[in-house]
């Protein structure tokens, strides 16, 4: 209902000032908000191109996780079982979530040194190593990041963006509930049929978590002793109330 | 119903949790054990970081053994300076537990580190335990009576103290070092120590049995409450949400497992957690053998940048 509320309005909007940009994007809910009994949440992105000038356009459509400083580490083997190993790389500038969608099958026929330009595709994406000497052990690393990620659905390659009609387009992108809190920002990048950028639009989001799952995590950052001290007393509290019922019973 | 622990991380099943709590609760009932060697393990296997799987379950830990400790004190079966004498080499242990799990998280060793070590614990108290109860199974078919304990050397060294509930006249040194080994392993593997508490104090302390479960749940409390807070401070690996709805269950199944334990031999229920112990080890043993499906460990150092 709220969506459809939203795409009237929307076309309303342009229809009102049509300012001939060849792509206008906007977001259902720029406050996503996840809440302790959650299972999952979803950008919700609208746009139009403009038809008339361009035909068989290319949309793609890139969502990036607020970034952070990571460190990956490899395991590895000794007598038979697995150790953490001494081989690391950090990154510096790592977002915590990444979607990529397009309306097209693939990206493989596009050219490479655009994509490389624009960051697009989770190769191209610069994330500052501490050593970028060599480019193999770099991707060898992304490349566990991405597996990570894709494990926890935190990573989604797709070409599901709907188009209704010439003019109007829909993509949804979800979030798990272990999504990092922070601002999201959406790409988007409009190409024509040769593979020529024409326009691109910036979006953001903002997750945050709210709820009681939250405040103790808060709360344990900010008082850890206290928050160890009330765990405490909670837990003998509980084998109080405990030991008394089933004296009754 | 997915529920988010906010420590750990991860959304885990409402119901999942809850009948792990009700089968460990069950069991601990049963064999009048803590649990926390079944649970932690068990939760490790649900994917829960096994820094704060340890860290939640003695916080679990504490309020099913203050529960059990308020029972045996109405019954007077508590010797309090017994009790206090194990506490000072426990909270010393327990300290030092976290410290060595803060040690271990910085090398990023904990797991395989908490892993081992609960092989090593199970397969030997497991097979401790089977070779013990199949052996007194024998003992009765032959009509034997296992024989009282007697004064060893242990007890004869310095700084003695009468210890009156208990009937004893022994040094402090044998409670406090034993204390000092339960608290390091009540923090870095999160178990109460019962199962090492109890024979320790009986076969080698020579305590009579009647307080020893009373005096080894005051033992736990103490210890397990100095472990939840030196985690939480330390290393902020302590889920509440995850500890309470574990004791819900827990509380509940400790109930039913009591009520059908009666009905039990002592041997057959030994024999019984003897083979339950082993099979958790042989699972424990497959996870660090088996190449995992992630080989690498990913670490935050900070976020939103």
């Amino acid at each position: 209902m709220k969506s459809c509320i939203f795409i009237f309005l929307f076309i309303f909007q342009i229809s009102q000032s049509y300012s001939r940009e060849p792509l206008l994007t906007d977001i259902v809910d720029k406050d996503i908000n996840i809440t302790a009994s959650f299972d999952g949440a979803k950008i919700i992105i609208y746009g139009t191109i403009d038809s008339k000038l361009y035909k068989d356009t290319i949309l793609i459509i890139n969502v990036l996780g607020p970034s952070s400083q990571l460190k990956i580490r490899k395991k590895e083997k000794h007598f038979g079982i697995w150790f953490a190993g001494n081989k690391e790389m950090e990154f510096f500038k790592a977002p915590g979530y990444y979607a990529l969608s397009s309306n097209i099958e693939d990206l493989d026929n596009f050219n490479d040194n655009i994509l490389k330009e624009l960051q697009i595709g989770w190769e191209n994406l610069q994330m500052d190593t501490n050593f970028s000497s060599n480019i193999n052990t770099r991707d060898n690393y992304k490349n566990l990041l991405k597996i990570f990620y894709k494990n926890r659905g935190l990573f989604h390659i797709g070409n599901n963006i709907n188009t209704i009609g010439d003019t109007l387009f829909r993509a949804e992108f979800i979030l798990p509930a272990i999504t990092p809190t922070g601002i999201y920002s959406i790409k988007s990048f409009l190409f024509n049929s040769n593979g020529k950028l024409i326009s691109t639009w910036n979006n953001s989001v903002k997750v945050s978590k709210e709820g009681l799952a939250e405040d103790l995590y808060d709360y344990s950052i900010e008082h850890p002793f206290l928050y160890g001290l009330l765990a405490t007393l909670g837990a003998i509290i509980a084998g109080y109330i405990g030991s008394e019922i089933f004296r009754r019973i | 119903m997915e529920i988010y622990l906010p420590i750990a991380g991860l959304p885990v099943n409402f119901f999942i949790l809850m009948s792990l709590g009700l089968v460990v609760g069950f069991l601990s009932g049963m064999f009048g054990v803590g649990g926390g060697f079944l649970m932690t393990p068990m939760l490790m296997l649900l994917g829960i970081p096994p820094a704060v799987a340890v860290a939640s379950e003695a916080n679990h830990i504490l309020a099913a053994s203050f529960s059990g400790f308020l029972a045996h004190m109405r019954r007077l079966n508590v010797d309090f300076l017994m009790g206090f004498i194990l506490l000072t080499g426990g909270i010393i242990g327990s300290i030092l537990g976290v410290l060595l799990l803060k040690y271990l998280l910085i090398i990023g060793q904990e797991k395989i580190f908490i892993s081992l070590s609960y092989i090593f614990i199970l397969i030997f108290v497991g097979l401790w335990m089977l070779w013990e109860s199949l052996s007194s199974l024998k003992k009765i078919n032959k009509g034997q009576i296992n024989k009282l304990h007697e004064h060893i050397w242990l007890h004869g060294l310095p700084f003695k103290i009468k210890f009156r509930k208990s009937h004893l006249y022994i040094s402090v040194i044998p409670p406090i070092c034993i204390g000092f080994i339960v608290g390091i392993l009540s923090s870095v593997m999160g178990v109460g120590g019962g199962f090492i508490l109890v024979p320790a104090m009986i076969y080698i302390l020579g305590m009579p049995t009647q307080v020893v479960i009373g005096t080894s749940l005051l033992q736990i409390v103490f210890v397990t409450s100095v472990s939840t807070i030196m985690h939480s401070y330390i290393n902020q690996t302590v889920d509440v949400m995850l500890s309470s709805l574990l004791l819900i269950g827990a509380v509940v199944g400790a109930q039913i497992g009591t009520r059908i334990m009666v009905k039990l031999k002592g041997e057959q229920i030994r024999f019984l957690l003897a083979i339950i112990i082993i099979i958790v080890a042989i699972v424990l043993v497959g996870e660090i053998l088996v190449t995992p499906n992630e080989a690498f460990i990913i670490e935050n150092i900070k976020e939103n940048i």
